[in-house]
């Protein structure tokens, strides 16, 4: 029962991380359709961007965190207006394709300009553990809950309360109409690429203190789970973003802590598959029937 | 009549031409051993990338799992051929390639063929990480390791027929009943089950072809660059192939062997920029994407039965006035 | 005496709360020419759907006569369906875009000829005699209909009418006993509804099969038809020959409007 409590604890920690990517992969396939396949290398950027201003300018953790969602959140605008944008009204594949194409650069380019070692993230806040009923929790592991909780509120009070929420809502749900009631389609999808890029950079300067490493490769695998968590949860819902995530972040832990590590990649692929057979739209999506 | 004739001698001219230069290469040393790997490397992408297309171009399956089924044959190969060395140990290793590639694209086709677009791509995907984990823990497949010092017996005439064996047969199917049906499912699959064709058959039929000769591809990878990992058949293994049917155009084998042939050369000539070569890579995948989302080709095909019939037609007309 | 081809009891059809089809019987005769019309919203589409196979019905019975026995067709898909001589054509025409006319009706043509995988591949005689023999056919159907200056154009860049005529063409290829048409006239001017009228005609008289359509043009429908079913809010309203529903006060109330003697 501990162990499993232990468990819970990390991957409710690792869940967080994955959520915050995975709620910028579902909005933004919510609004354009397109799995932004460089939404992990912007969370890399994130974790390097963190890496240097912690250490170059003696930044500290909260300016580092915001500082990292700012530079993020303009990388991410300038991929959708470079990269994805003249796309727009081009076959999936290509942008897909393209897609590719910006990750691959910015993995290279990292590996070119800064080369590809696995650095230390600074530990700008030193680990404390805490014990509770014989269960280990970190004040990183508690600020990783925080941060990803808070991020979380103020992303559904933008979504539900705001006028730009509100052209988000309109603009995934039907892009022609929206664009007729006189929604600014283009700046729309820019906001919401602003706001899931600033996600991934936060998660990407958490797993930095979080896991200690960073390398120019290390938002692929994350970013496949995160887009997996997303699929699960339901691909366009925000709570299923959380939902999904958690649950694939929980499933790690316990294959690891059940000893298959090995197998822990293919298990999330196993979910992915069995959730696709079996509930299509995810758990929180809803499905569109084709009309005749 | 004389046309069908006329078409396949011009072919199979056009493909001894190719041989001929091969080996009169190989033969006055221009064709060197490294020159050699990379035409070789050419006619195994080629074989990928016209087996993707069938998948992906005629039959709109977005399929990300190419390099899983190439895995299964290049698994076999490795094994089965460092017990039996002989030609027809690869022979034999190939079609046992073929023979579990064929059950397992049924096992992963049924379910997931229903999927569409990007669900189905990364379903596939997710398949082929699995057959890639799977080899990646396995003792017979010697684990993230994987296997080396596996004999050559794929020399590069043995490729250079493959390859022409598969652009006839994957041009074959496409130009057939068979290839209308598929074309028509992914054209409009509900109206196509309103006519009548069976949907999951034909997708299935392009999909475990595909797949089929993604085995053979991996299977003579094994034997010619003699050593494999898992690693050889992740995810970005099916994208390189996939940026190879996207570049030459999806639904264009003609486009599929011109950018094979292409990005070959590109990668070759990259090699002496270090690690830019993947930024400049990336850089032109970019930008040409943007210029010609369509690829080179488009959906056309450069058909010799065609640019006959067209020149017939273009001597009688001249013949009649 | 006419046979019976198509019979439907009481089906119904509920999604969620909304029942869009009610309580309908009807049953269509070999070789007959039958218009279903109705208000839009009226359920005529959704009833079509299931009568071809595309849509299960909640309750009832849809079943067609082949070779004699009659088949269930509710719940067994449109492949099926089209297996057992049923047709259809869409209210958005559905071609297969990228192909061209030749092509679109050869893909039609695809069960009645066998081909097996060797041939395919491998291109034998075997494979060239199959081409040939539906070349036959589809070389046919595409004289016959006027098809023949479009036969290598791509579906889709064909004007809107002659992709109207391709699409009940290539219905036509399947070899059907009965061939449903979904609002075949929508966006036509009247020549073409009037071109439209004699090919429906003419491809009733030349096939032996039966025709249901779904039409809002009345003086096609009027011109054409042989019965008339009217559906309203999902349940039939009248049936019979046209002179008998443009009279009948119910119809011209819910649907034909003003003056009784109008569409007679």
């Amino acid at each position: 029962m501990q162990i499993f409590m232990q468990q819970l604890i990390n991957g409710l920690s690792l869940g967080s991380i994955y959520a915050l990517l995975a709620l910028g992969y579902t909005m933004i396939y919510g609004i354009i359709k397109i799995i932004h396949f460089a939404h992990g290398d912007v969370y890399m950027l994130g974790a390097f961007f963190g890496y240097y201003t912690i250490n170059v300018w003696h930044f500290n953790f909260i300016m580092a965190l915001f500082g990292s969602m700012i530079f993020c959140a303009l990388v991410g605008m300038l991929i959708e207006f470079v990269a994805y944008r003249p796309l727009r009204h081009s076959s999936r594949i290509a942008v897909l394709i393209t897609a590719i194409g910006v990750s691959y650069f910015l993995e290279n380019g990292m590996s070119v300009l800064f080369s590809g070692d696995t650095r230390d993230f600074p530990q700008v806040i030193k680990q404390v553990n805490y014990e509770w009923f014989g269960i280990r929790v970190t004040n990183i592991q508690l600020l990783i809950f925080a941060t990803t909780i808070i991020l979380m509120i103020i992303l559904q009070l933008i979504v539900k309360k705001t006028k730009m929420g509100r052209a988000m809502r309109a603009a995934a749900a039907d892009p022609v109409a929206a664009e007729l009631m006189g929604i600014n389609i283009n700046g729309t999808i820019s906001f919401v690429f602003v706001i899931g890029s600033a996600m991934a950079g936060a998660a990407g300067v958490l797993i930095g203190l979080y896991y200690n490493s960073i390398e120019p490769t290390m938002g692929l695998t994350p970013g496949i789970k995160a887009f997996v968590a997303a699929v699960v949860g339901g691909v366009g819902s925000i709570p299923g973003a959380a939902v999904g995530a958690v649950i694939i972040g929980c499933l790690e832990s316990l294959m690891q802590a059940i000893g298959f590590s090995a197998f822990k990649d293919a298990a999330v692929y196993v979910v992915l598959i069995i959730v696709l057979l079996f509930l299509p739209a995810g758990l929180f999506g809803n499905k569109q029937p084709e009309k005749v | 009549m004389k046309t069908r004739w006329q078409t396949i001698a011009i072919w199979f001219v056009c493909m001894a031409a190719g041989y001929g230069i091969i080996y009169a290469g190989e033969m006055t040393g221009v064709v060197d051993t490294f020159i050699e790997n990379m035409l070789v490397m050419m006619g195994i992408n080629i074989i990928l990338a016209v087996s993707l297309n069938l998948i992906v171009g005629f039959s709109g399956q977005f399929s990300l799992g190419h390099a899983g089924f190439m895995a299964i044959g290049a698994y076999a190969t490795g094994i089965m051929t460092q017990t039996e060395s002989t030609f027809a140990g690869l022979i034999f290793s190939m079609i046992t390639g073929i023979v579990i590639t064929i059950v397992i694209a049924l096992i992963v086709g049924v379910p997931t063929l229903r999927l569409k677009g990007d669900y189905l791509a990364i379903a596939t995907m997710g398949a082929a990480e699995i057959i890639r984990l799977i080899a990646n823990n396995l003792k017979i497949t010697n684990g993230p390791a994987g296997l080396y010092n596996i004999p050559q017996l794929a020399t590069w005439p043995l490729v250079y027929i493959m390859m022409c064996l598969t652009i006839i047969i994957v041009a074959n199917f496409v130009h057939s009943k068979t290839g209308r049906a598929i074309r028509a499912v992914r054209n409009d699959e509900l109206a196509a089950t309103a006519m009548g064709i069976n949907a999951t058959k034909y997708k299935l039929m392009a999909f475990v072809m595909g797949a089929s000769l993604a085995a053979v591809g991996g299977s003579l990878y094994a034997s010619y660059l003699q050593s494999i990992a898992p690693s050889n058949f992740n995810i970005m293994e099916s994208v390189s192939i996939l940026i190879i049917v996207v570049l030459g155009g999806i639904g264009s084998i003609t486009g599929s062997v011109i950018a094979a042939v292409v990005l070959g050369a590109i990668d070759t000539i990259l090699q002496n920029f270090g690690s830019l070569r993947m930024v400049i890579y990336a850089v032109m995948l970019i930008v040409i994407m943007i210029a010609k989302p369509s690829g080179l080709m488009g959906r056309r095909e450069f058909s010799i039965g065609k640019w006959l019939a067209k020149r017939t037609a273009k001597k009688q007309a001249a013949a009649e006035s | 005496m006419a046979e019976k081809l198509l019979t439907v009891r009481n089906v119904t059809r509920q999604f969620g709360g909304l029942t869009a089809v009610n309580d309908v019987s009807m049953t269509i005769y070999d070789n007959e020419l039958v218009a279903l019309i109705g208000p839009n919203g009226a359920g005529k589409t959704t009833l079509f759907n299931m009568l071809s196979g595309l849509l299960p019905a909640t309750s009832g019975t849809i079943a067609i006569r082949h070779d004699g026995r009659f088949y269930k067709v509710s719940g067994k898909g449109a492949t099926s369906a089209a297996q057992h001589g049923i047709s259809r054509t869409f209210q958005n025409i559905r071609l297969f875009g990228d192909m061209t006319v030749w092509e679109n009706i050869m893909a039609a043509l695809n069960n009645q000829f066998k081909e097996n995988f060797w041939s395919t591949i491998f291109h034998t005689p075997g494979y060239y005699r199959t081409e040939r023999e539906m070349n036959d056919e589809a070389q046919k159907l595409i004289d016959r209909y006027h098809l023949t200056a479009v036969a290598d154009s791509p579906a889709n860049k064909l004007p809107y009418g002659m992709q109207r005529r391709v699409e009940i063409v290539r219905a036509l290829a399947t070899n059907p006993k009965i061939i449903f048409l979904d609002e075949p006239a929508a966006g036509m001017n009247p020549e073409e509804t009037a071109e439209l009228t004699k090919m429906i005609r003419q491809l009733r008289d030349e096939n032996n099969l039966a025709v249901l359509l779904i039409e809002h043009d009345m003086s096609l429908v009027m011109s054409l038809a042989e019965r008339i079913y009217v559906l309203d809010q999902g349940e039939v309203l009248a049936s019979g020959t046209p002179k008998e529903v443009s009279q009948n006060p119910a119809v011209v109330k819910a649907y034909l409007g003003g003056n009784a003697n109008a569409a007679g």
